[in-house]
């Protein structure tokens, strides 16, 4: 069975900024009514674990790390950006999780 | 008066309270504004578990270890324990609404150009603010001192914003936390180095340092090592060495864990706080303060940081007079790291090197405000222990923020 799908925030501490990404998404995807998909913060230095998981898209609250192997984009927009830009960003996030569990 | 009926709930309470009223003059929404300020006031409830569960098993092991060896390393590093500090002192709620005050104005006016759009931050205020008010018994000051510290931090943003922005690829971006202090301090160290033959072609690869750092690199596991150290330095036996060991790994992995179930009260606030202020200069050019946390992400920053893990505690055991062996405030270094980088172009020799020098003059400052950072823990119920952290018992702007406050 493939792994559960997993949005993973990923922040230099795991403490606030990614938490904040990740309740955003929650928010997002509870009204987009999408309940299969699991959302986590962690910290930079703990991420380790997760390296070729598959079904999972990074959100990285710092600079994408391209090392880390994974699809991914930059969340800064959580924490900065308008509620458009936020909703813009979510909806590029449930896009790359569509395109990763078709392969 | 009111601070003293405030007081008296206790810091989980006041929060809850705070952080509900703070949602709706920022209009979060009633039931967001419920739920923010009990997730807040359940995390620093949390925190404070923590803090004693750990500071109880921890402090006795650090004494017998000081007295045995003779030592000046008395004092129990809680690190982001002080964040217990800046949500249970009376004063919270006047210096969010402060600050946001200052900044419009300031902002309005042209004199700074970083928005503190970043409630969560204010903490280290805070604490500062907790600081002064434990030493003068005066709120108002402990406010004062509070916003002031804050407002400079939006002028030390300014001054790094631009370097922070293109080393991190984040247009738009300003960090006022004090930690960006490092960054101002690493350029002349890292022109110096420019300087030097030899020394300024050394580097480090990223990469394999963490490769070989492996499972040490990280916190939990360099905590129980550290613990058990400690432990073996106190003249315990094997089961008590170990337990002290798992007992460090809890403060290392579960400290975090509480503060972030705070933050999970306090965004939701923050986050209606923070477009509050964004309207109001929608048409400016301006930076919008980001965590510390975003700068982290070059991979030199926690390559360093692995490295300085056991640097630091050598440092901590080896500098004379120090009180503090680096503990839960190991948890920082990352931060330094993520400030001092981008004036060393990712170099990690130099990264290593700065951060080394930048700790000397933070352990002796946590030191001389051991007796305050123990007095403000005791008096809001965080443990008696004699109790220090880099973050922010070493602060250096702190330091002498409550220096100053500290004539009146």
């Amino acid at each position: 069975m493939a792994e559960r799908k997993l949005i993973l925030c990923v922040c230099g501490a795991g403490i606030n900024t990614s938490m904040n990404a990740k309740m955003t998404i929650m928010e997002h995807l509870r009204d987009a009514g999408m309940e299969d998909v699991e959302v986590k913060h962690a910290m930079i230095g703990d991420i380790t674990p997760y390296r070729g998981r598959e079904n999972m898209v990074v959100v990285w609250m710092t600079q994408i790390d391209a090392n880390f192997e994974a699809p991914g984009v930059q969340g800064m927009a959580y924490l900065i950006g308008t509620k458009k830009k936020k909703r813009a960003l979510s909806d590029e996030i449930m896009q790359k999780m569509k395109d990763i569990c078709q392969e | 008066m009111i601070a003293s009926i405030l007081g008296s709930l206790g810091g989980p309470v006041l929060v809850a309270i705070v952080m509900f009223l703070l949602g709706l003059i920022f209009q979060a929404g009633f039931s967001k504004s419920i739920r923010g300020g009990l997730y807040a006031g359940i995390g620093l409830a949390g925190l404070f578990v923590v803090v004693n569960a750990v500071t109880a098993s921890l402090t006795p092991a650090i004494q017998a270890f000081a007295a045995r060896f003779d030592t000046t390393l008395t004092l129990t590093d809680v690190g982001w324990g002080s964040a217990g500090i800046a949500f249970s002192w009376p004063g919270l709620a006047f210096v969010i609404v402060g600050v946001i005050v200052v900044n419009v104005i300031l902002v309005t006016l042209g004199v700074v150009k970083t928005m503190w759009t970043d409630i969560w931050s204010y903490w280290h205020g805070q604490v500062v603010g907790g600081f002064v008010w434990y030493t003068t018994g005066n709120v108002t000051l402990g406010v004062v001192a509070a916003i002031l510290y804050l407002t400079l931090g939006s002028f030390i943003a300014d001054y790094t914003a631009k370097r922070y922005q293109e080393f991190n690829g984040m247009p738009g971006i300003a960090v006022p936390c004090a930690v960006s202090l490092a960054g101002i301090f690493a350029q002349p160290v890292n022109a110096l180095i420019e300087k030097i033959p030899g020394i300024r072609n050394i580097n480090g690869s990223p990469e394999n340092i963490r490769k070989r750092m492996g499972i040490f690199g990280e916190l939990g596991v360099m905590g129980v090592v550290i613990g058990a150290f400690i432990g073996l330095l106190a003249g315990y036996g094997y089961a008590a060495v170990l337990n002290l060991g798992v007992q460090v790994g809890v403060m290392m992995v579960f400290l975090p864990k509480t503060v972030s179930v705070l933050c999970e009260g306090v965004i939701p606030i923050a986050n209606s706080a923070t477009e509050f202020i964004q309207e109001k200069f929608e048409d400016k050019e301006v930076y919008v303060a980001v965590d510390c946390a975003a700068l982290l992400g070059h991979p030199s920053v926690m390559a360093s940081a692995v490295l300085l893990y056991p640097i630091a505690v050598i440092m901590g055991v080896l500098l004379p007079g120090n009180g503090v062996i680096p503990i839960a405030s190991l948890a920082i270094i990352p931060y330094w790291c993520g400030a001092i980088a981008p004036y060393c172009k990712g170099n990690v020799f130099r990264i290593v090197l700065t951060t080394m020098l930048w700790m000397v003059p933070i352990f002796y400052i946590a030191t001389a405000m051991g007796d305050v950072h123990t007095g403000t823990m005791a008096s809001l119920g965080l443990g008696e222990a004699a109790s220090s952290s880099f973050d922010m018992g070493g602060d250096i702007l702190g330091f002498l923020v409550h220096k100053i406050f500290s004539i009146f």
